[in-house]
């Protein structure tokens, strides 16, 4: 319990110190940007904080920022050249008014894609736009004019922005991808124990549920790729390699379910169950090596790992009875391979290296 | 990419449409509005508040959403009059101090409080904005009292439209079934090319990345099926689709490995065939399935997986014969209503 606590007490106190990082993130680059924009001169100069304000809005790493900026100054590109189309060729306010309506409602629309950032800020941006040529109509400002600030300002908004929380905001992405490449590990092992202990899977519903559950934790994963990417800038071979880990630790959990599915159909003599639970308490030990990341160790359970299928497989021919089995057979060996992929891949020998894991 | 289906995909709950339905409405009252009212040069304020001044509406009961809604719109225009006060009277420092403030509090808001963080962050919006505007106008054109109406004017659309649609979300239901058959379609498609039939070691990444979106988007979709038969049969197809996809073939001797990629190969074509043809040779497809169901049957168990694979894929495709069934049904029913 005591240790529960702890746990509960260190996430808390992360998530307070990332949040506080965050807003002082916010408050250096506003000041920042409300100091530029003071000195800027020029009336309209009050979207430099605004972009500075919705790019910090929600930066949780120096990476997020990253996607954002590129977001922003792409959305932002896009709307002031489709807004700027529109101003050059309908003048007259009346067509303004029916344009900022459609961009408003494309607005609220875009929110859906919640990937594609981008597409929300060009028609935010594209709204403003008309909104301004509208407010400004009984001024010497023209929209050509207005547009074209607009694009020097988001630049130098998103710069801001994008410079302060690198400085400020802690680099989490590495810490990240190891927290989930051994979220997923666990999963693995954990998911192959319930098949095995569950004395026998006769409903349907268990593989079922075990599958949905599979594709229902592995999205939060799948939603973080496109993040990842940004990785590639700085370290391509850090995120192929996550990537790649990642979807064979997700096919390994598919697998399990092959094995749930399986023995939905067939109930074990002691000589087979034997075999598998020494098959688990092996699998088990070469996972607690590579989630402490000591490949060697890992490396020599995997010879104990493949007599233990071989000798399944042997049982499995030898025993015409026994057929039934072959399903299960080679799923373990299929797994068996991929651990071997797992233990002997480059990431797993990166990981060691960065984190000054003497095998 | 961001088309109707691909929309809703990413909307299966209905809340951003509700939104989205609000906002519309909310905008052509206030341009009725302002097209009936005049005043002056914060006439455009009318619009500034209808457009930004909806906030998503909570699972609260209606009246107390509403009350929410009002106290929103009221700090909204106290912001919009406190910054303009400011930008008219150019106080950049204390202008400043404000939008800082503001923006700091909406970051913690969007952590801690989510249920005030639209207001907090179109308040700072605001602030930042609405003192320019203040500084820009140095005659000072706009004054306090206009900009009272306009607020009110721009609140009294915002709330027609919450009144109108005051649902929180849409259920789809058959967009959501067009949805998950348009899926389908497209992962069979993908897994019906020879790309796709190395094995999993050997496959480029981008391919791995493409079969998990669009499985993970299937599973997506299915979890907000609320017809409990037809949820029952999406399971069953997508269950058995997803073990065939990832079917163990490493240790498998090359006519296992075969007859594996032969049954997955003509299974994903058969599913696509069927999802992207015509309704008019629906039939002639599911005949097509039936014979080759046949002909999975007639397959010897022998040495290859026990005939798992082989009874996994028939339950797949009677599933999906099933549930086309039922559609076909009633489509059928509705003609003749």
């Amino acid at each position: 319990m005591k240790h529960y606590k702890t746990i509960f007490s260190n996430k808390l106190s992360a998530s307070n110190a990332i949040l506080a990082c965050q807003i002082i993130s916010m408050a250096v680059s506003m000041l920042l940007a409300l100091i530029i924009a003071y000195l800027y001169p020029v009336d309209q100069s009050f979207w430099i904080p605004l972009t500075t304000f919705c790019v910090c809005l929600y930066i949780s790493t120096p990476l997020t920022a990253l996607r954002r900026t590129i977001h922003r100054i792409l959305g932002s590109i896009y709307g002031v050249i489709l807004a700027g189309i529109i101003c050059l060729i309908f003048t007259t306010p009346s067509m303004h008014l029916l344009f900022l309506v459609i961009f408003a409602a494309l607005t609220l629309w875009s929110r859906a894609f919640v990937a594609l950032y981008y597409l929300f800020v060009t028609f935010m941006t594209a709204s403003v736009i008309m909104l301004l040529a509208i407010l400004m109509r009984n001024t010497d400002l023209t929209p050509e004019y207005l547009i074209y600030e607009r694009l020097i300002f988001t630049l130098i908004g998103a710069l801001i922005s994008l410079i302060v929380s690198m400085s400020i905001m802690p680099s989490l992405e590495r810490l990240d991808m190891l927290k989930t490449y051994r979220h997923y590990l666990s999963k693995f092992i954990l998911e192959y124990k319930q098949i095995l202990t569950l004395s026998k899977i006769s409903q349907d519903d268990n593989y079922h549920l075990l599958t949905a559950r599979v594709y229902q934790s592995s999205q939060v994963y799948t939603e973080k790729l496109p993040l990842w990417r940004y990785a590639l800038i700085f370290n391509r071979f850090i995120f192929r390699g996550l990537s790649r880990y990642l979807h064979r630790i997700h096919k390994m959990r598919i697998q399990n379910c092959i094995i749930a599915k399986s023995l939905t159909t067939i109930t074990l003599s002691s000589k087979p169950q034997e075999l598998l639970h020494n098959n688990f308490l092996v699998t088990k030990s070469i996972v607690a090596n590579l989630i402490t990341l000591n490949a060697r160790k890992a490396n020599s359970k995997l010879i104990t790992l493949n007599q233990i299928n071989e000798e399944f497989i042997q049982y499995v021919k030898n025993n015409p009875k026994e057929h039934n089995l072959i399903t299960i057979a080679l799923t373990l060996k299929e797994l068996q391979e991929d651990l071997h992929h797992l233990v002997n891949g480059a990431l797993q020998l990166y990981l060691s290296y960065k984190y000054n894991i003497k095998n | 990419m961001i088309g109707i289906t691909n929309y809703i995909k990413h909307d299966l709950e209905g809340i951003y449409t509700a939104e989205l339905l609000r906002g519309g409405i909310s905008m052509l009252c206030a341009i009725v509005i302002s097209s009936l009212v005049d005043l002056k040069e914060a006439q455009t304020y009318i619009l500034i508040v209808a457009l930004y001044g909806l906030r998503p509406i909570t699972h609260a009961p209606f009246f107390k959403r509403l009350g929410f809604m009002i106290l929103s719109l009221m700090l909204l225009s106290l912001t919009l009059q406190i910054s303009l006060y400011l930008g008219q009277q150019k106080l950049y420092f204390y202008g400043g101090i404000l939008a800082v403030i503001f923006s700091c509090l909406t970051v913690y808001a969007l952590a801690r409080k989510p249920m005030v963080s639209g207001t907090i962050m179109f308040m700072s919006v605001f602030a930042i904005i609405n003192f320019g505007m203040g500084v820009i106008d140095t005659e000072h054109l706009i004054t306090p009292l206009q900009l009272l109406y306009a607020s009110i004017y721009g609140s009294i659309s915002v709330l027609i439209a919450v009144i109108l649609v005051p649902m929180i979300r849409f259920h789809w239901c058959l967009m959501i079934n067009h949805c998950f058959y348009s899926q389908l379609k497209s992962f069979s498609k993908i897994m019906s090319h020879d790309d796709f039939y190395e094995s999993f070691t050997d496959l480029p990444e981008s391919h791995k990345n493409k079969i998990l979106m669009h499985q993970s988007s299937l599973m997506n979709i299915t979890s907000f099926v609320q017809d409990k038969v037809r949820l029952n049969l999406y399971l069953h197809i997508l269950n058995g689709l997803m073990l065939i996809c990832y079917w163990p073939s490493t240790a498998s001797d090359k006519t296992h490995l075969k007859t594996i990629n032969n049954i997955r190969s003509a299974t994903f074509t058969q599913i696509y065939h069927l999802l992207d043809a015509k309704k008019s040779k629906r039939a002639m497809r599911i005949a097509q399935i039936k014979l080759f169901i046949t002909d999975l049957q007639k397959i010897p168990y022998g040495e290859f997986c026990n005939g798992e694979m082989i009874r996994l894929t028939i339950d797949v495709l009677e599933s999906l014969i099933s549930i086309t069934t039922i559609d076909n049904k009633n489509k059928a029913v509705k003609a003749m209503e």
